[in-house]
């Protein structure tokens, strides 16, 4: 409390006098170790997947003979495979590490509360205000630690690696699974499997990429996730509910870190930019696909 | 035996034509390799090689016995000699070249003084050497080039590469002396004949095609069903476990079986298969190949009491579970996949749901922060 109390003191006198500016923690290595997971192998389903999905193309036959033919992509793509059903067992036992021994408020209260990713009545309406401020209608909300759009991204990606994985783990031992369920199961598997993918990929790399990075006020890039660092004036204009209850609550000092080193924020860009250079090209080869599929 | 034979046969054609040229007085003339004559503004040779002349099958003959017209010719004979007939002695032959349709003349696939039975390794229709010898006329000039697509397939590399002269040679498929065009029906290799003609290398093949459904329409009506040649190549014939084979297998059935075709190019097999992985089942692997029969015949490998034992091929552990999966499903057509197709249908309206939203929000945010950005900065300038 003594610690805290003196942060407490310093944020004023700093606030007062305009000194550099404060910075805190808003992702633990963890997080951005999982999401650096999250990374590597969603590019890599998507880079070694697609070429099956759109296989009478011949970008797809280029792409694939890149790889060294669709058996090495294939290969690889239960590689991925692999690493997602990794980080989202790790991150189902954090969750339940967090649950369990982290959680630091009743358990009704959380879940329903601004530190949980669950969608409350607040984010409904936040979509609509949102919307509205859009439109000119209406002041911005007030937004706190998770943003509807990001409990929309964790609870895509959380159901998407579900149908996907159980999915994909399903066409890649159907064998066994076949012990399990009829085999029709599979060609229902084939479409949700390929169809969600389609809907993942579609949507990392157009809406999730504006809505966290491409945005005006974030362009070029948000560095957050990969340095875990956020700006107390980005923290006040971003997330001023979260910034003004912890400042109440006197545990905002407690997150208060350094700045990002200039070595993180240009590895951020760089592994920032490799993602949208190959979720760019993995759209326009979409689009060209699906046009073709048209005609 | 024959040599005695033979000298007296010479002895008797000498005393019978005393006067008549000999072939030694032949080869005063013809032994000059100098000596030639032109004609249509060409100059040829009318050099006959005596040693050459002597080795052939021939060798033993007078030269009169096949140019005729010089046999009562005393000193020199015409500049312009009639053409020789072969058929004096080789009556069948021309027999059937003379009911073909192949415009060649005996010399030009056996040659002239020169020539050697067939089994010598240094004749020309030597099984070695016939691709070369029809090549003479048939290579580089015909599109497509089928002396360089026999040389590149099965049949041509057996014969050239690994020199085993048992390989079908052009003359085993389309005939000696009777070759005619395919369009002919009493071609070797018309489509009505052309089963029984690979039949004559091939036995057992074409024993188990007859008990294939394929072989059951051929009975009945050769022009519909499918013959050797409509799955496998007629000069670049391969082998049926090369993947250029296994690759292109599938357009081949789908020339008649489209719309099997086209369900399979949409499914895993069909997909990968599409894109050159040959591991996956291609359509002889769950069909079978020239025992092809329909799929609700029990003794079919496709049949449901099969498909444990097929698709244990590739899947070690299969069980009748497993065989439910639909390798040739479409779930576009909802009448024979419904569920699919709502599984489909459903994806679909996920998909244009989420991004329709997603999309109008993006744009309007764009818009909105884009005002906000540039307001905020004229507004910092005051």
């Amino acid at each position: 409390m003594i610690r805290e109390d003196k942060h407490m003191t310093d944020y004023s006198h700093t606030e007062n006098i305009g000194q550099e500016e404060r910075w805190y923690l808003r992702f633990n290595y963890y997080h951005r170790f999982l999401h650096a997971l999250v990374i590597i192998s969603f590019l890599g389903l998507v880079f070694t997947g697609m070429p099956l999905k759109y296989s009478q193309t011949g970008w797809a036959q280029t792409l694939a003979g890149f790889m060294g033919g669709i058996g090495t992509a294939g290969y690889w793509h239960r590689v991925f495979g692999a690493i997602t059903w990794l980080y989202f067992i790790l991150h189902l036992l954090f969750a339940a590490y967090y649950v369990v021994k982290l959680r630091d408020e009743p358990l009704l209260k959380w879940f329903l509360g601004p530190n949980s990713m669950v969608p409350w009545i607040k984010d409904l309406e936040d979509v609509i205000g949102h919307v509205l401020w859009f439109l000119g209608m209406g002041e911005r909300p007030k937004f706190d630690r998770f943003t509807y759009w990001e409990k929309f991204d964790y609870l895509a990606v959380f159901w998407g690696v579900g149908i996907i994985g159980f999915s994909g783990l399903m066409l890649w031992f159907p064998e066994f699974f076949a012990r399990l369920v009829p085999g029709w199961t599979f060609n229902v598997a084939i479409i949700l499997h390929s169809d969600e993918a389609l809907l993942a990929a579609g949507f990392i790399f157009t809406i999730h990429f504006f809505n966290t990075h491409l945005r005006p006020e974030k362009f070029p890039l948000d560095h957050v996730i990969f340095t875990g660092r956020i700006s107390e004036e980005e923290f006040q204009h971003e997330r001023p509910l979260e910034y003004e209850r912890m400042r109440e609550l006197g545990t905002l000092s407690s997150l208060e870190s350094t700045p990002p080193t200039k070595t993180s924020l240009l590895w951020a860009r760089i592994v920032g930019f490799i993602a949208y250079g190959m979720g760019l090209i993995m759209i326009l080869f979409i689009i060209y696909s699906a046009l073709k599929e048209l005609h | 035996m024959r040599q005695v034979l033979f000298a007296a046969f010479v002895l008797l054609a000498a005393a019978s034509s005393a006067l008549a040229m000999s072939t030694s007085d032949c080869f005063d003339c013809h032994s000059d390799d100098t000596l030639t004559k032109v004609v249509r503004g060409s100059e040829i040779s009318l050099f006959v090689d005596e040693g050459i002349y002597g080795q052939s099958i021939h060798g033993d003959l007078d030269c009169t016995d096949c140019h005729e017209d010089v046999a009562d010719v005393e000193d020199e004979h015409e500049e312009e000699l009639k053409p020789v007939h072969c058929s004096n002695c080789h009556d069948d032959a021309a027999e059937e070249m003379e009911a073909a349709d192949h415009p060649a003349d005996c010399s030009d696939c056996h040659g002239k003084h020169d020539i050697l039975p067939r089994s010598d390794s240094r004749s020309s229709v030597y099984d070695l050497k016939v691709p070369g010898t029809c090549g003479t006329c048939h290579s580089g000039q015909e599109t497509p080039d089928v002396i360089a697509q026999y040389e590149s397939g099965m049949h041509g590399m057996v014969l050239l590469r690994s020199g085993m002269i048992f390989s079908a040679v052009c003359n085993d498929c389309h005939g000696s002396h009777d070759i005619r065009g395919a369009s002919d029906p009493a071609s070797m290799v018309a489509r009505a004949n052309i089963n029984s003609t690979c039949a004559a290398c091939h036995q057992g093949v074409v024993e188990k095609y007859k008990k294939s459904i394929h072989g059951e329409i051929f009975a009945d009506s050769p022009e519909d069903a499918p013959v050797c040649t409509s799955c496998h190549s007629a000069h670049d014939t391969e082998r049926a476990m090369d993947d250029t084979f296994l690759l292109t297998v599938v357009n081949r059935c789908s020339s008649c079986h489209e719309e099997m075709g086209y369900t399979f190019s949409k499914n895993y097999h069909g997909q990968v298969t599409g894109m050159g992985y040959t591991r996956a089942a291609q359509c002889p692997d769950c069909h079978g190949a020239h025992d092809i029969l329909p799929t609700d015949d029990p003794a079919s490998m496709a049949h449901p009491d099969n498909l444990v034992a097929t698709c244990g091929k590739c899947h070690p552990g299969a069980n009748r579970n497993f065989t439910l999966y639909m390798p040739h499903a479409d779930y576009h057509d909802g009448q024979n996949y419904p569920m699919l197709y709502y599984v489909y249908l459903a994806m679909v309206i996920l998909l244009t749901g989420t991004f329709a939203f997603f999309g109008i929000h993006t744009l309007l945010w764009l818009i909105r922060a884009s005002i906000e950005k540039s307001r905020n900065r004229s507004g910092g300038a005051h």
